[in-house]
């Protein structure tokens, strides 16, 4: 009884060592790499130290490589990169090295955990981390380190609402280091005013972003004015 | 009662055709107009010079200069201003009457001294609804016209809370609300003082002199000062602020009004014992 | 006996240590025209303001209609009519507006009519419609007199009434008064620091000085020909004197002022007195005359000017 057991389980692990970290990551990309556009339902949350912002609905749209917008009625605050860019960063297997660096649970899954360093100085992507989901070819959770932006932490979840034959999430929790925002002060800034409400508390020095996306709408060809047409 | 009303349809009378009653209507439409003006022509830039340190860490999507954000901007320049646009009349009430040596004539009048001083709280209180009304209609009208509808950013010393549009116009009527009480204790306050003197320009500087006192006062984080402020009504009059507060601390504006309205009936009774029972030589 | 519509009783204001009117007595009947006198600072002006519940008195009792001012102020009020000092309005207004507020004030919505009416009596027809700022100091006391009567008050109290006057204003002022009294059956109490004013129409009158009464009485026997001040200015004084001396004028002799001798004679008496210095040689620059009391009040008002 041990025996086909002990055999499958090898069979897997060499299986799994079997496949390199770019091939790994290769067969995210194919996934997504069938999404040309899509759009969606967002509803987004924000728990930001210092910062008192209500949950807003708006519509996400997204087109290759790495066009990708929000639009909502009201304010929102939103990490500086771009979520897909790591995915878009990936696309091209020569330009970075990616090396296996362990395994963690993820939920209920074992997710492989690949580090990825950019070839050549000019990439704004200094560092990235990607926990994959190697069933589902998925990615669970991605942390990128930016020249330009610092740390982002990008947690994806594939629910109900989810498009994962496309990889997309229907929950994605931006963690942002917040460790140099400073509250800005303007001449009319309020005087004498010793609340003693404070804005939502979470991790100090970072703040937490989660979109919650429904109703996808996939390759639909949406034009590019989407993306640069003002909200009225 | 129907001596009252005539006698508040005569006080009302007297305001209105007062040219000094219209220098505050004046002065609220230039400094607002002007504001508005400024905005219109460099607000964006200005607001831009704000907002650089937020977008550093956060692409910011959303209109955030719109209309509900000018009128903020606008409410609160007007904090010292809006008491001596009040004050101006209602420091005049009784004083001004005394000056011109027209209070020999009514006070012999059969309508007794209290409803005199009735009638004329009432409307210098009307006189405040109406330039709140007219503060409403060009700080908040005017601006959702020229530049439009959006979430409104506000500020704090420890943060800041931003508001969705939708939620933002009934805190703004509230905030007239509470901002028309607290007028109504300058008002008051300016009222009592006219009870007391023969000349209307005392009133009005005194008011003032301990406007600009009280809130010196509220804005020195010195541990004596900290013990004398709750009792300052000045440190109550700015708390329409926290109507644009989220959550809204309920229980601090209720306290706050709370007090307002103890200072306008402390300041009226003071008013009513001594009008009444004072001699009129003048 | 005529029905008594004023009455004060042992009225007394201090401010302090001054006493401004000390245990004043005073009686108005009705229909009468009441000369209330005294010099500047006598307390005229503080008793009337007394009975119009614009001070409080110290002590004593006020009464109007036979009702105590203190208790019933409303009501007595309604039927009082006054202007206490200058009048003053409100000078942004038309005068046709200033005298409806007060009339509005005093519980009467006159029509247009009315006020028509009141400003042809006061002599400020086609003016009504002025702002009071444009007015004369003549004028406005004539928009005072109006403002006094539009509600048809039974008791007028006048303080100075004329001053700023003109001579023929101050004519039409007597007249409108006595046609007040006679016509329309008004109680009038007229104050004054000019007695001159006063005796051609009041029928009583009251000085006070310092607060109290010093002389109250009916004209026609305070002012009578039967008691004359008659000053005679002799070109010799010694001569005179020596005239007088030891003749019936010497019990009428007062004295010397300023080089005048002064006589205390009935009117009747004059060309006696002017023939005995004629006989005697003593030659005169001039006689003149004045009644006790007018000399009283004159020396009154002049120690009071010095004194201010």
């Amino acid at each position: 009884m041990k025996t086909p057991i002990i055999t499958a389980l090898l069979a897997i692990s060499i299986s799994a060592s079997a496949q390199s970290p770019k091939q790994i990551l290769a067969q995210v990309n194919e996934k997504f790499g069938k999404v040309n556009d899509y759009s969606a339902n967002i509803h987004l949350q924000f728990d930001l130290p210092s910062i008192h912002l209500d949950p807003i609905d708006g519509k996400v749209f997204f087109k290759k490589p790495a066009k990708f917008r929000i639009k909502t009625k009201g304010i929102v605050f939103l990490p500086k990169q771009n979520p897909y860019y790591s995915l878009s960063a990936l696309a091209d297997t020569n330009s970075y090295t990616a090396v296996y660096t362990g395994e963690e649970k993820i939920g209920t899954v074992n997710a492989v955990i690949l580090q990825v360093l950019p070839n050549g100085g000019e990439n704004d992507l200094i560092l990235g981390k990607f926990w994959i989901d190697k069933v589902n070819r998925v990615v669970l959770r991605s942390q990128l380190t930016t020249k330009s932006s610092g740390t982002i932490l990008l947690d994806n979840s594939y629910g109900a609402n989810s498009m994962i034959a496309y990889a997309l999430p229907d929950q994605m929790t931006v963690t942002v280091d917040m460790a140099k925002f400073k509250v800005p002060k303007m001449i009319s800034a309020d005087i004498n005013n010793k609340s003693t409400h404070t804005a939502n508390e979470s991790k100090k020095g970072t703040g937490v972003i989660k979109l919650s996306y429904s109703a996808y709408s996939i390759n639909k060809k949406l034009p590019d004015s989407v993306f640069t047409e003002e909200v009225k | 009662m129907e001596s009252l009303l005539t006698l508040v349809q005569l006080e009302l009378y007297k305001i209105v055709t007062k040219p000094r009653s219209f220098i505050g209507f004046a002065a609220i439409t230039a400094i607002v107009l002007l504001v508005q003006f400024a905005l219109y022509i460099d607000g964006k830039t200005y607001w831009e010079f704000v907002t650089q340190s937020l977008e550093q860490t956060f692409t910011i999507n959303g209109t955030i200069f719109n209309g509900n954000l000018v009128c903020f901007i606008i409410l609160q320049m007007l904090l010292v201003q809006m008491p001596l646009m009040i004050a101006l009349v209602t420091g005049d009430l009784i004083s001004g009457e005394s000056a011109t040596g027209t209070i020999r004539l009514i006070a012999t009048k059969p309508v007794s001294r209290a409803q005199i001083l009735l009638a004329k709280y009432i409307a210098g209180a009307i006189y405040t609804v109406l330039i709140i009304l007219w503060l409403g209609l060009i700080a908040y009208g005017l601006s959702l016209l020229i530049f439009g509808h959006g979430d409104l950013i506000v500020l704090k010393s420890d943060g800041m809370v931003i508001l969705r549009d939708a939620d933002v116009a009934w805190r703004f009527v509230a905030a007239f609300f509470v901002a028309f009480l607290s007028l109504m204790v300058v008002g008051t306050f300016s009222l009592m003082l006219s009870c007391f003197t023969d000349n209307s320009i005392g009133p009005i500087i005194i008011t003032m002199a301990v406007i600009i006192l009280f809130t010196i006062i509220g804005t020195f984080d010195i541990p004596i000062f900290d013990r004398i402020k709750p009792f300052l009504f000045t440190t109550h009059m700015i708390v329409w602020r926290n109507i644009f507060d989220n959550p809204i601390p309920k229980e601090q504006i209720l306290q706050s009004v709370i007090i307002l309205i103890l200072h306008i009936a402390g300041f009226l009774g003071i008013s009513f014992y001594h009008f009444t029972r004072k001699d009129i030589q003048n | 006996m005529p029905e008594t519509i004023v009455e004060l009783k042992n009225l007394t204001k201090r401010y302090g240590s001054l006493t401004a009117v000390d245990d004043l007595h005073l009686t108005v009947s009705k229909g009468e025209i009441v000369g209330f006198l005294g010099p500047n600072g006598a307390g005229k002006s503080t008793t009337l303001r007394m009975m119009l519940t614009l001070i409080k008195p110290s002590s004593g009792e006020i009464r109007i209609f036979g009702k105590d001012i203190a208790k019933e102020r409303s009501a007595i009020l309604r039927n009082i009519g006054c202007i206490i000092e200058k009048p003053d309005f409100y000078l942004y207004l038309s005068a046709r507006k200033n005298l409806e507020i007060f009339a509005r004030m005093s519980g009467v919505n006159p029509d247009a009519k009315k006020l028509d009416e009141m400003f042809d009596l006061v002599g400020l027809k086609g003016r009504d419609r002025d702002q009071v700022r444009t007015y004369s100091h003549g004028m406005k006391q004539r928009l005072g007199i109006a403002q006094t009567l539009i509600h048809d008050p039974e008791l007028i109290i006048l303080d100075e009434p004329t001053t700023g006057l003109d001579p023929q204003g101050i004519i039409d002022l007597r007249y409108l008064i006595l046609r007040l009294k006679n016509e329309f059956g008004k109680t009038v109490i007229l104050s004054s620091h000019i007695l001159n004013e006063v005796q051609l129409i009041a029928d009583s009158m009251t000085i006070i000085n310092k607060g109290k009464a010093i002389v109250q009485g009916k004209v026609s026997e305070l002012l009578s020909n039967e008691d004359l001040i008659v000053t005679a200015e002799p070109v010799d004084a010694a001569l005179a004197m020596s005239a007088i001396d030891a003749t019936e004028w010497k019990t009428a002799f007062k004295g010397i002022e300023e080089g005048k001798l002064i006589f205390n004679i009935a009117k009747q008496r004059i060309p006696e007195l002017n023939d005995f210095f004629a006989k005697h040689e003593v030659a005169l620059y001039g006689m003149e005359y004045r009644r006790t009391l007018e000399d009283y009040f004159l020396k009154l008002t002049q120690h009071a000017w010095k004194a201010s």
